[in-house]
């Protein structure tokens, strides 16, 4: 249930504000404290309008100044999920034997609603009458008393604790700019579209006596790092950061102790559409970027296994010297020297299928998640009146060929797939590789508008 | 005068709520499942016991290949990280068995909880043997574990690890005390105790004797720590004076199995509902198999089946070395011996492999026996039901043929048993010495606990190694079978640091506490 006010104030169609409130009950909270209240405000100024020496500028035609805050509340709970549930154990009931076990998730009966509060200004300026477009704007986004499922020992009953765990900072900047048109010849015009969003978050705090909280799938908050960081098993490695071998089978150790490897949502974020005019003909062209991000891909453990991995033929099935190892030396423990000579006991699939050798590190499987797309290609042509007999039937006509996903671009070391194919439908994407996925689908269409 | 143009708007969203009271809001009680503040013993403890015993009978295949009574059959692909006991921390079989076991000491735990607050003894006794059962098998494995810190997820998120060592006098400490709560309790206000008791059903007399058992198991266990006394836990258990599980007396979980809702144990290496093996992959291991035969021990009939028909070797019992990898074409699953005896369907049952209704073995009267073989032996003032350490060797030896119903009758079982240890070999005769004594018990149990008690086997063969159990054909990390386990790499991800403060965890140097 909810109350929400709202008020919105203009002067002079060049000063807006808008202030609001929101206060609502939940009934998914705890009775004793299941409401809770946010405002929010934002501000703008039409700079152009408001002062004559802007309004009267031949180059300047628009400028606007905007700054806003908000807060908002959500409960990130399903129905019930306060107390812990029991349900039937397997087989049961035996007759009218009756066996109830412990589920596996447990809820915090304190639960708080979780916040977000936004800062943001923004700064619209266009040159030319419009035709040069520039927005910009930062933000910071204050995010506290997450509500996520902590992984925790199973020593403690459960595998998952829902509780507030976590706090953490977003901030970003977004550019937008519009060449409207770029230029024109003719007949012939060019429009172009760019933008860019730099996005910065971190890990403030975490649940009382925790320093890192993984959230599943090799993700963890750890505070300080971004939100969030992936965290995998690696091989044993002197302080070198060299991979230490077994001085007479050749073979690497996995390290039980996980390691922090790089963060999964991206950092840089570039997007361009290019549309180009000619007479009836159109073509758009759109493409984007997303990087600064890391993906595990969880298939490569299991093309490994089944040899068809490129691992696999690396060394060309033959014994190696594992790449940039050291082993113990003998005379001197605790010390490592160098391995240029100790060939690991196997080449083939006896090394390669060996869990610790190699599938079962995940390390081997961390690459960049970059990617350049050609994410869609629209060709499209106007029938002109003339030839439909000036409208008396069919007033207009139209037919585009469209091309979705027609290619993508990854880094060299990203052989495996599109880091966006991922876990799950919701935001996993550039988490974590699936075990398995199916190739991005790439679609490729006709369309005819008739109207009559 | 500039006019002054307003806009002015309110919005006023939601239900007016005024008349609304607390109790619209109260609606947090989940109607579709039970939750912990409306759960009862009773409901808990027909499955919590039911998964230790399935626990029991079915989760130990990969000790029952390494210690010498299972081999994988040679036209599976190899299963390496066993078979060369290089194991990890996310070795299928330990990772499991760290999650699965916590998960059922979790449900003791809540129903030890529940049963205080309602005063019912009967159940608080049984949460505090089983839970103590149930950490022994922990530590056996894996050493230091959460003990004292765990189930206790408000106060200890990332539970701290208690010494092995430390355990097992509280083990024993909470065993005493669920014997006195359960001898003392009040049946009336213990509600559905003999139907929810599904291994005793309600018997104090049998929990009591359940509790001595698992404590001189315990108290053997520790037999080869320097300076280990254990002269006043015997004082403890001969005051209780209920004794120990004797010939007859195993203690078996049963739900209710039925045909149509078999028992995990049968399914898994027994028979599918048609009557068709399921098992294709565990075979009889030349090791146990040629012992026996060797010594003409009619049980391997009864732990092993005769070569299917259709076979050349038919009708025989047919071994496999471990590890041994397509090596021999003709050791196959269908020119090899299963495991679990012969009983199909519908005979007298017989062998492991008892029935589709059979129960889970939790703890078996002929173990009971050779604890009280070994105690006796070694001059532990307990008080048992055996005038000597030798009667008790005997019977121990006739109980196994008992349960595995050799001959299809009890006295065709007692007359094969006798004939067996009739003969001279210093793998059978009864010797004058304590440390042969003690020896040849352990010959005896590494005979009975084959595809049973493999965990067991495990515990005597690290305490004492009499038995010369063979290694792995496949390439080995180490010339000897591992002493632990590797934990959990859920404990490495989700509670790291007390994980680590154990040190590096070697499965063959890291032993357990009573492990000299």
């Amino acid at each position: 249930m909810a109350y929400f006010a709202k008020l919105t104030l203009g002067y002079k169609d060049f000063a807006f504000l808008e202030v609001g409130d929101r206060y609502e009950q939940d009934s998914r909270l705890p009775i004793d404290a299941n409401s809770f209240n946010y405002p929010s405000a934002g501000l703008s100024l039409v700079l152009h309008k408001a002062i004559p020496a802007l309004s009267e500028s031949k180059t300047l035609s628009y400028l606007k100044v905007r700054g806003s805050y908000a807060k908002s509340g959500n409960v990130n709970l399903g129905a019930y999920n306060l107390e812990a549930t029991y349900s039937s154990g397997g087989g049961f009931p035996y007759g009218t034997i009756p066996g109830y076990t412990a589920d596996n998730t447990t809820f915090d009966p304190n639960i708080k609603p979780e916040f977000v509060e936004s800062r943001e200004v923004g700064l619209e300026i266009g040159f030319l009458k419009n035709r040069i477009m520039l927005e910009a704007t930062a933000y910071q986004q204050d995010n506290t008393d997450q509500i996520l499922g902590i992984r925790v020992s199973n020593a403690t009953g459960y595998t998952t604790s829902l509780t507030n765990a976590a706090a953490f900072i977003n901030k970003g900047l977004e550019l937008d700019l519009r060449l409207n048109p770029l230029f024109t010849v003719k007949d012939f015009s060019v429009d172009l579209k760019l933008n860019y969003t730099l996005q910065e978050n971190e890990v403030t705090k975490l649940y009382p006596g925790l320093d890192e909280l993984s959230i599943g799938n090799g993700n963890s908050a750890i505070v300080g790092l971004p939100a969030f960081v992936l965290r995998l098993v690696d091989y044993k490695r002197d302080d070198q950061g060299r991979v230490i071998v077994d001085r007479n089978s050749g073979l690497p150790s996995r390290d039980a102790k996980l390691k922090t490897y790089g963060r999964t949502q991206p950092k840089d974020l570039f997007g361009s559409t290019l549309s180009m005019n000619y007479k009836n003909f159109a073509l758009s062209v759109t493409a984007d970027y997303k990087g600064g991000h890391y993906v595990f891909h969880g298939a490569g453990g299991q093309m490994d296994f089944g040899g068809q991995g490129l691992n696999t033929v690396r060394f060309g099935r033959e014994r190696f010297v594992f790449p940039n190892s050291v082993y113990e030396d003998p005379a001197n423990p605790g010390k490592y020297l160098q391995n240029t000579n100790v060939l690991t006991n196997s080449g083939n699939a006896n090394f390669w299928t060996t869990g610790d050798n190699w599938i079962n590190i995940q390390s081997n499987y961390l690459t960049s998640a970059a990617a350049w797309r050609l994410r869609e290609v629209v060709l499209s042509y106007n029938v002109p009146a003339k030839a439909l007999g000036n409208g008396k039937v069919l007033k207009a006509a139209s037919i585009s060929l469209t091309g979705r996903n027609m290619a993508i671009f990854l880094p060299k070391t990203n052989w495996y797939a599109d880091p966006d194919t991922n876990v799950g439908t919701g935001n996993a994407q550039g988490v974590y590789g699936a075990s398995q996925y199916l190739p991005s689908t790439r679609q490729m269409g006709i369309s005819v508008n008739l109207t009559f | 005068m500039k006019y002054k143009k307003f806009l002015f708007c309110v919005l006023l969203a939601g239900t007016l709520g005024s008349s609304c009271k607390k109790e619209f809001f109260d609606i947090n009680q989940n109607p579709n499942q039970a939750v912990s503040s409306n759960i009862t013993p009773d409901l808990i403890l027909p499955n919590a016991l039911t998964v230790t015993g399935q626990r029991i009978t079915t989760s130990f295949a990969w000790l029952n290949r390494w210690l010498g009574y299972w081999a994988p059959s040679a036209s599976w692909a190899p299963a390496v990280e066993e078979n060369s006991y290089n194991i990890s921390t996310s070795f299928a079989p330990s990772f499991n068995m760290w999650a699965n076991v916590y998960n059922n000491l979790f449900d003791y735990d809540q129903m030890e909880q529940k049963a205080k607050a309602s005063g019912q003894q009967f159940y608080e006794g049984i949460a505090k043997i089983m839970k103590s059962l149930n950490f022994q098998i922990l530590v056996d494995q894996f050493g230091n574990i959460p003990y004292s810190k765990a189930n206790d997820i408000k106060n200890n998120l990332l539970p701290a690890y208690d010494k092995a060592e430390d355990i097992y006098p509280k083990l024993i400490t909470e065993i005493t005390a669920g014997i006195n709560l359960i001898v003392n309790a009040d049946p009336s206000k213990n509600i559905k105790i003999s139907s929810a008791d599904i291994m005793f059903h309600g018997d104090p007399v049998l929990w009591a004797k359940f509790g001595n058992t698992l404590k001189l198991r315990l108290l053997i266990h520790q037999t080869q720590v320097p300076g280990f006394n254990p002269a006043a836990e015997i004082a403890i258990i001969n005051a209780d004076g209920h004794g120990f599980l004797n010939a007859g007396q195993s203690a078996e979980t049963n739900p209710g199995y039925i045909a149509s809702k078999p028992n995990a144990y049968w399914t898994n290496w027994g028979y599918a509902q048609n009557g068709d093996k399921n098992n294709t992959y565990d075979r009889a291991n030349n090791f146990a198999l040629n012992l026996m035969k060797n010594l003409n021990d009619e049980r391997y009939k009864y732990f092993y089946r005769a070569v299917r028909a259709g076979s050349p070797v038919a009708g025989q019992y047919v071994g496999i070395d471990y590890a041994l990898i397509n090596a021999l074409p003709t050791l196959t699953e269908n020119n090899t011996s299963d495991i679990g005896g012969n009983t199909p369907t519908g005979t007298t049952p017989n062998g492991l492999l008892k029935s589709p209704t059979m129960s889970d073995w939790v703890i078996t009267s002929y173990e009971s026996i050779f604890l009280q073989a070994e105690a006796l032996a070694r001059g532990w003032a307990v008080n048992t039901s055996y005038a000597s350490a030798q009667a008790a060797y005997n019977e121990g030896v006739k109980e196994s043929f008992r349960w595995l119903n050799v001959g299809l009758s009890a006295s065709a079982a007692n007359t094969f048993a006798t004939t067996y240890l009739a003969q001279a070999d210093a793998r059978i005769t009864w010797p004058a010495t304590q440390a042969a004594q003690i020896n040849v018990i352990l010959w005896q149990k590494y005979f009975a606990f084959n595809g049973n008690n493999a965990l067991e086997t495990w515990t005597d063969y690290r305490r004492i190694p009499a038995v010369n159990i063979p290694l792995s054909t496949a390439p080995r990390v180490a010339n000897a079978i591992p002493v632990r386990m590797q934990y959990s790499q859920d404990e490495y991800n989700y509670n790291a640091t007390n994980v680590l403060a154990q040190g590096t965890i070697n499965q063959f140097t890291s032993t357990i506490f009573w492990d000299r």
